[in-house]
């Protein structure tokens, strides 16, 4: 029986030459724009072994890997993100380079998610690292450059959200409550789930005023205004120096001009694997998933022998092209300025050659048609230009 | 967009609650009562529509953000485990999720031993968890509708569903065998709406969970 229909896994895709022209041009942007701000590609193995790709990550990340042996019966997983391999590479061969260090990638990740709800298995991603950096203004340099990044790509209507970590992890080192109660808290509103929340907190009799700060922070949203309202979050040295980090990063983002894209927003908690300190997400109208995300990660280089500050993100290439794609109609694909064709090889390749170097897109006839033919097929495919090389016998013309 | 607001409601017996509670918490509503076989439903003056849909697609439609906010069963939303985010426990709609089974085969013993027997229900994924925990392997067959038949037919040991009054159940001559947990509706939202419209959804939000706040559960 013949393969009926030659699929391909579920959650990995094709792109067609106008996809795939898409995602070049938009790659080429982002490549363009983080060069200009002083960043250095790196690129990291597809695959690595699995300890390397696991390092702080959390367990939603873990259950999702594509794992597989190799000969010696070593387990190899395909990455599933770029930070955790930046940081490797950093740790362990760039230590003596001077800092900070400004990295970027465009690459493609692996996750062995559900392949549902605009979640791909092979993603495509670009994005950036800052290593050395502890303070606010390279914070604020990571999120003006998401901000310029969207907007590029041609975005005008969207959003960053900006959170801090610590104000949630200093109340929750307050909190009368149980190490697995903890755990619960985390889990649920990692979920998102406030009502568990709620009720989860009614019933493990937390005094009201703790419980009702817990949940006041998803609901803290907006301008610089949000920082006087969280003032009452600042329940502990670790809150207060949070949040005061927080309004010194935004502050550095009015100095950057995007303000007006940045919303300040304490529910923004990112998971809680190797984040550290501010925390961001992005999102556009039309598209129900974060198109970016990013934040400080201050102690992941640390679990790999070299305790250095780092900030980065990363945004969703496919996710950012189904926003534009919403957002416009497909462009059409480019065609060949000229179509060249004729008996005699040797002068079509030299025309063709003549053309190029004058900076002109030119197919050659790969079907040895003769005048007519060479007409109808550039007709057909909307070629204007026909240069028809009929040798020594004939006259050569454009039609 | 940023002030537009799409909701969608479920069909069937929780809508005439969900009606009222919106129109309760001052969201204009009329269109909807008039109407019945229209899905999509708007009021531009207050850039307001309403997406009229089955109870189990509700967290597909909010969690693709083809709806802002929708009010769905938490037996629908932990059934699914989508990414949305759960609001409000709006106390209407309330159920049972329910192992049953028939009387004669129950007559109060332990259910372990139906330990590999086979149940049949509209919910695997809360089934498959439910027998996981209690440390029991099941095979568990998925229908769309009348469960209570397979037990009756020899389909199924047992079943896993959602009872509100109990009446099935008698009329199947089934009893309930455990109860796995208790369902209402709940507001959900779609994660990116939360933040994008967070302005427009968060004074609605709030409303409904005062209004909400000292109903009983029904």
């Amino acid at each position: 029986m013949p393969e009926k229909t030659w699929e391909i896994p579920p959650g990995m895709r094709d792109f067609l030459p106008g996809d795939a022209r898409e995602k070049r041009a938009l790659e080429d942007k982002w490549v363009e724009l983080f060069t200009a701000w002083g960043y250095q590609e790196v690129l990291t193995p597809t695959v690595e072994y699995l300890p390397s790709l696991t390092v702080d990550s959390g367990d939603e990340i873990r259950d999702r890997l594509f794992q597989f042996f190799d000969h010696q019966g070593r387990i190899l997983a395909l990455r599933p993100e770029m930070t955790i391999p930046i940081a490797r590479l950093v740790a362990t061969r760039l230590t003596r380079w001077s800092l900070p260090l400004r990295l970027y990638y465009a690459a493609n990740v692996f996750r062995y998610a559900e392949p549902q709800a605009g979640r791909q298995r092979e993603i495509f991603q670009a994005g950036v690292e800052v290593i050395g950096a502890p303070g606010p203004v390279a914070d604020a340099e990571i999120v003006a450059l998401a901000v310029e990044a969207l907007r590029q790509a041609g975005l005008t209507d969207f959003q960053i959200s900006l959170g801090q970590i610590e104000v949630f992890n200093g109340l929750m080192e307050e909190l009368p409550l149980a190490g697995e109660h903890k755990a619960r808290v985390r889990q649920l509103v990692a979920k998102k789930d406030f009502v568990g929340l709620r009720e989860l907190l009614a019933a493990t009799g937390l005094p009201a005023a703790q419980a009702d700060l817990l949940l006041h922070l998803p609901t803290l949203h907006g301008g610089p205004e949000v920082l006087t309202q969280a003032a009452c979050l600042a329940v502990n040295q670790r809150a207060a120096a949070g949040l005061e980090n927080l309004s010194q990063v935004y502050a550095a983002l009015q100095a950057f001009g995007v303000e007006a894209f940045v919303a300040l927003d304490l529910g923004v908690l990112r998971g809680f694997d190797y984040y550290t300190g501010v925390v961001f997400e992005g999102y556009t109208f039309g598209v129900g998933f974060p198109i970016c995300g990013g934040g400080r990660y201050d102690r992941l280089l640390a679990r790999m022998g070299y305790d250095c500050p780092a900030t980065g993100f990363a945004i969703g290439l496919d996710r950012v092209l189904l926003a534009l794609s919403r957002l416009r109609q497909p462009v059409a694909a480019p065609v060949a300025d000229v179509l060249v064709g004729g008996v005699d090889l040797a002068q079509v390749i030299a025309i063709a050659r003549e053309l190029r170097a004058a900076g002109l897109v030119v197919e050659t006839d790969l079907l040895g048609r003769d005048r007519a033919g060479l007409v109808a097929g550039a007709t057909a495919r909307g070629i204007k230009t026909v240069r028809f090389a009929a040798g020594a016998a004939g006259e050569m013309g454009a039609e | 967009m940023k002030d537009s607001l799409t909701i969608a409601l479920p069909k069937g017996k929780l809508f005439p609650d969900a009606l009222d509670l919106l129109a309760t918490a001052g969201l204009w509503t009329a269109g909807l009562r008039a109407d019945t076989r229209k899905l999509v439903i708007e009021y531009p003056p207050e850039r307001l529509k309403y997406i009229i849909c089955r109870p189990t697609d509700i967290p597909t439609y909010v969690e693709y953000g083809a709806a802002d906010l929708g009010i769905a069963g938490k037996d629908t939303i932990v059934e699914q485990d989508k990414d949305v985010v759960e609001l409000v426990d709006l106390r209407f709609g309330f159920c049972r999720f329910v192992v049953a089974l028939p009387e004669e085969a129950f007559q109060g013993r332990d259910l372990t031993q139906f330990n590999h027997g086979r149940v049949a229900t509209k919910f695997p994924r809360v089934a498959a968890a439910f027998f996981r925990e209690q440390g029991m392997q099941v095979e568990v067959i998925k229908l769309h509708g009348n469960i209570e038949l397979a037990p009756v037919v020899g389909l199924a040991d047992l079943i896993v569903d959602i009872v509100s009054t109990g009446r099935t159940l008698r009329e199947n001559r089934l009893v309930a065998g455990a109860e796995i947990f208790q369902a209402t509706a709940r507001l959900i939202a779609n994660r990116v709406a939360y933040r994008l419209k967070h302005q427009r959804l968060q004074p609605l939000v709030a409303c409904v969970r005062e209004l909400v706040k000292d109903q009983p559960v029904r």
